[in-house]
């Protein structure tokens, strides 16, 4: 049987062409059919955890032919009331230039933004996200903005004049002083001046000793002077006493040397322990602070009623700034386009290379924003516009910006404006933001919650501005806050406290906050003036300082009882040794000037009878040649 | 998957074989290429097209893929040093300010700079690579499968009933 020949196949696979275009099909089917759903899931999935409360996106649709994506009736959660929604929009949506897609840029010409509502109710209430645990922050400036954040809230002044005023008893608080810096100081100095009073024994013994100022004595108590009128015996007899005085001299001078050397090592050991009474006053300050004493400055009164809220509005500022940053980095220095963005290695980096007139890598040209007050009155009256949205500014040549003026008459929020405008052009980004709000209301806030002391207020209206740069990582915000209509709740668990508060709050009608925030932590400065911090520290004022003079009292009672036992111990110590060590100094001083004197008196003794005998034999022989 | 499971199926049967060697090299080619280029550019989907349509061994060309995939992750580090280097030469600034506004060539994403990155390594290796391939499998062939066939296990398996309606059912099925 003749075997078919088999054709030989050319390079071209021709019978994979229709499976070829079936994958293709298969791939527009899934287009067609399911990727909106599952970009919608996408959105919502993401924008969740965004948000920390569920986001819902009611449709989305999108069309490569066209170019368009719109989605609306989107829902986001507010985590606080779960069953309202933080803000919600009728509808987005974008125009894409298709010119652009093909050059792998996204532009959109123009977009909408309409239908914005706040405070609507929800249908069913929003699932809420647990908060995350500590571990899981992700950046280091999270962590710190985190823990700034706990120090203020941990900060609670008026707990901390509750429990002052209900009866402080630092005996009861302290219990004991424990690692004290003056005792430790005192124990230190006791040690040195036992190695101190060897080394000065030693230095006492090396110098001349009484010994040897009795030697020097008896040797001139044992010379004979005068008792001849020669003048050779008479040089003699004083050369042997000066030979003594000579020897004499050295030694009260080595006696002087070392008394000098002793007297300023005391000098100085004495200098330190002049220290422990500037380390009773470190140990005092450390003692108060430890017992927490309530400050009676009214900006830290401030900081503690209102510094957790200022710091939660200066985080949010940074971490839009920093997105901002991220997403439109400004340009480099000396290059025509911005440096990319430092990943990690294996992600790598993007470059864009610009030029004028060109695409950048994304660029929302306009957006506008409008709502109008429909039927049920949830929807706000909006306008504004953002313009330039563009990952390469240098090269779009104009900065983001961004406006809105509206009000929401349902929610009572009237009065909203808003510009931004975010310059990535050059190579230092600046960021300003000016928003103020006429008026809006406030279901219930607490300023000060512990067991000791509730107080806040339940309802209030308030008003308020905020006025913002972001520059080189610097970050200035200057808010003021008015609120009016005030409710106040008040409990505290001490008497006086309670009545000073509620006078407080009959007397303020309306309640000013400004704070200032430069920097960003650890190196952020805060600075929070309030009306009410100075009214609760002004009726506080008398009752709180006679408390404060009397713990400061008692405190330095009970640092005293621990630390004045050993330090007169060392005092005195110290004042015994100085007495021996300069007692026998002066002695051995005194001696040499008893040796002194009889050594002057035997010289004085040569000379008058070198004198004397002189005369008698000018004398004689004046009688020779007379011939008397 | 069953497509290409079928694929890869006949890659292993076809490197048993003593055909197609130029096919199973060039399609290791393709698949090298394949593997060290990001999923979703324009070089994947051309480089995909052209391994269906052109007569080189897709299953090769999809192992290889598989492999490359997990050396370029690996390599990253290199490929982003490689190409940011590359995207940083003045030279060739002009060129890549031209091309990064030119439609299609942005969607290869070469201003990314593990992309530009693989992508020289993926270029520079292929003729080695090609001609590796080839010297690869054709001592595979000659160092491997010559002495598994003449190995007394393979002769007692090749002499088995089960052996043999096996490669019944093959030559009538396929």
């Amino acid at each position: 049987m003749a075997e078919k020949k088999s054709k030989k196949k050319g390079p071209v696979r021709t019978e994979a062409v229709v499976p070829l275009l079936v994958i293709f099909g298969l791939i527009a089917l899934y287009f067609t059919l399911f990727f909106d759903w599952q970009l919608r899931k996408a959105f919502e999935w993401g924008a969740t955890y965004g948000n920390g409360a569920e986001v819902n996106v009611g449709y989305l649709h999108t069309s490569f032919l066209h170019g368009t994506f719109e989605m609306g009736a989107i829902q986001v959660t507010d985590p606080a009331e779960p069953e309202k929604n933080r803000f919600s929009v009728g509808r987005v949506n974008l125009g894409f230039l298709w010119d652009a897609l093909l050059r792998g840029k996204v532009v959109i010409p123009s977009a909408g933004i309409t239908n914005i509502a706040v405070g609507t109710h929800r249908d069913h209430p929003g699932r809420v996200l647990p908060p995350e645990p500590p571990g899981m922050i992700s950046t280091a400036a999270a962590a710190m903005w985190r823990t700034a954040r706990e120090k203020a809230m941990k900060s609670s002044p008026l707990a901390d004049f509750s429990q002052f005023l209900q009866g402080f008893d630092p005996s009861k608080e302290l219990k004991e002083l424990k690692n004290l810096k003056s005792v430790a100081k005192i124990h230190e100095l006791s040690q040195q001046l036992a190695q101190n009073e060897q080394v000065w024994n030693q230095t006492l013994n090396s110098i001349p000793t009484q010994a040897d100022f009795d030697r020097l004595q008896s040797e001139l108590g044992g010379m004979k002077v005068g008792g001849t009128s020669n003048p050779l015996e008479l040089k003699k007899q004083a050369d042997e006493i000066q030979k003594v005085v000579s020897e004499l001299k050295g030694k009260m001078k080595a006696v002087e040397y070392g008394a000098n050397g002793l007297t300023s090592e005391m000098s100085n050991f004495s200098k330190s322990v002049g220290q422990v009474d500037d380390l009773m006053k470190e140990d005092m300050k450390e003692a108060e602070s430890g017992l927490k004493l309530p400050s009676l400055n009214p900006k830290d009164l401030a900081q503690g009623l209102f510094g957790d809220s200022v710091l939660a509005k200066a985080e949010q500022a940074q971490k839009y700034a920093d997105l901002a940053h991220k997403y439109m980095p400004p340009k480099a220095a000396g290059k025509p386009n911005p440096e990319p963005a430092p990943r990690p290695r294996s992600t790598g980096r993007v470059f864009e290379f610009g030029k004028p007139h060109g695409y950048p890598a994304f660029w929302l040209q306009k957006a506008e924003i409008s709502s109008k007050l429909d039927d049920s009155n949830e929807a706000g009256l909006l306008s504004g516009e953002i313009r330039d949205a563009a990952s390469n500014q240098a090269q779009v040549g104009r900065p983001m910006v961004m406006e809105l003026k509206g009000e929401f008459p349902r929610a009572r929020v009237n009065g909203i404006q808003l510009m931004a405008t975010l310059d990535h052009r050059s190579e230092r980004a600046v960021d300003t933001v000016r928003a103020s709000v006429a008026s809006f209301p406030i279901a219930g806030r607490d300023l000060s919650h512990s067991g000791d002391v509730s107080f806040g207020f339940s309802k209030a209206s308030g008003s308020g501005s905020v006025e913002g740069t972001y520059s080189e990582g610097v970050m200035r915000l200057v808010a003021t806050s008015q609120f009016h209509d005030l409710d106040f709740q008040i409990k505290a668990k001490s008497g006086p406290l309670e009545s000073t508060l509620k006078d407080v709050a009959k007397e303020l009608k309306t309640v000013t906050v400004k704070a200032t925030a430069e920097g960003a932590p650890p190196k952020l400065r805060m600075d929070i003036e309030s009306n009410l911090a100075d009214a609760i520290t002004r009726g506080l004022q008398h009752q709180l300082q006679a408390k404060l003079d009397e713990a400061h009292k008692r405190i330095q009672a009970m640092l005293d009882q621990q630390v004045n036992g050993p330090k007169r111990e060392l005092t005195s110590k110290m004042d015994a040794v100085k007495s021996k060590i300069f007692g026998e100094v002066d002695a051995r001083k005194k001696k040499a000037t008893s040796v002194q004197g009889t050594a002057d008196q035997k010289l004085a003794s040569t000379k008058g009878g070198a004198t004397s005998g002189a005369k008698n034999k000018a004398a004689s022989n004046l009688k020779k040649k007379l011939k008397l | 998957m069953s497509l290409i499971l079928k694929q890869v199926f006949s890659f292993f049967k076809l490197l048993n074989s003593d055909q197609g060697t130029g096919q199973i090299a060039a399609g290791m080619v393709c698949g090298m290429i394949l593997g060290l280029s990001p999923v979703l550019s324009i070089q994947a989907i051309l480089v995909f097209v052209a391994i269906f349509l052109f007569r080189v061994q897709a299953g090769a060309a999809f192992t290889t893929a598989a492999l490359f995939k997990v050396i370029g992750f690996a390599l990253a580090p290199l490929f982003d040093g490689v190409g940011g280097w590359a995207l940083q030469l003045d030279a060739l600034r002009p060129l890549y300010t031209e091309v990064y506004q030119a439609p299609l060539i942005p969607l290869t994403r070469f201003n990314h700079s593990v992309v530009m990155g693989s992508g020289i390594v993926a270029v520079a290796l292929a003729a080695p690579f090609y001609f590796l391939c080839l010297h690869l499998v054709a001592t595979y062939r000659t160092q491997v499968v010559a002495r598994y066939k003449a190995s007394g296990f393979w002769k007692l398996w090749s002499g088995t009933g089960f052996y043999q309606w096996y490669c019944k059912y093959e030559a009538l099925h396929g």
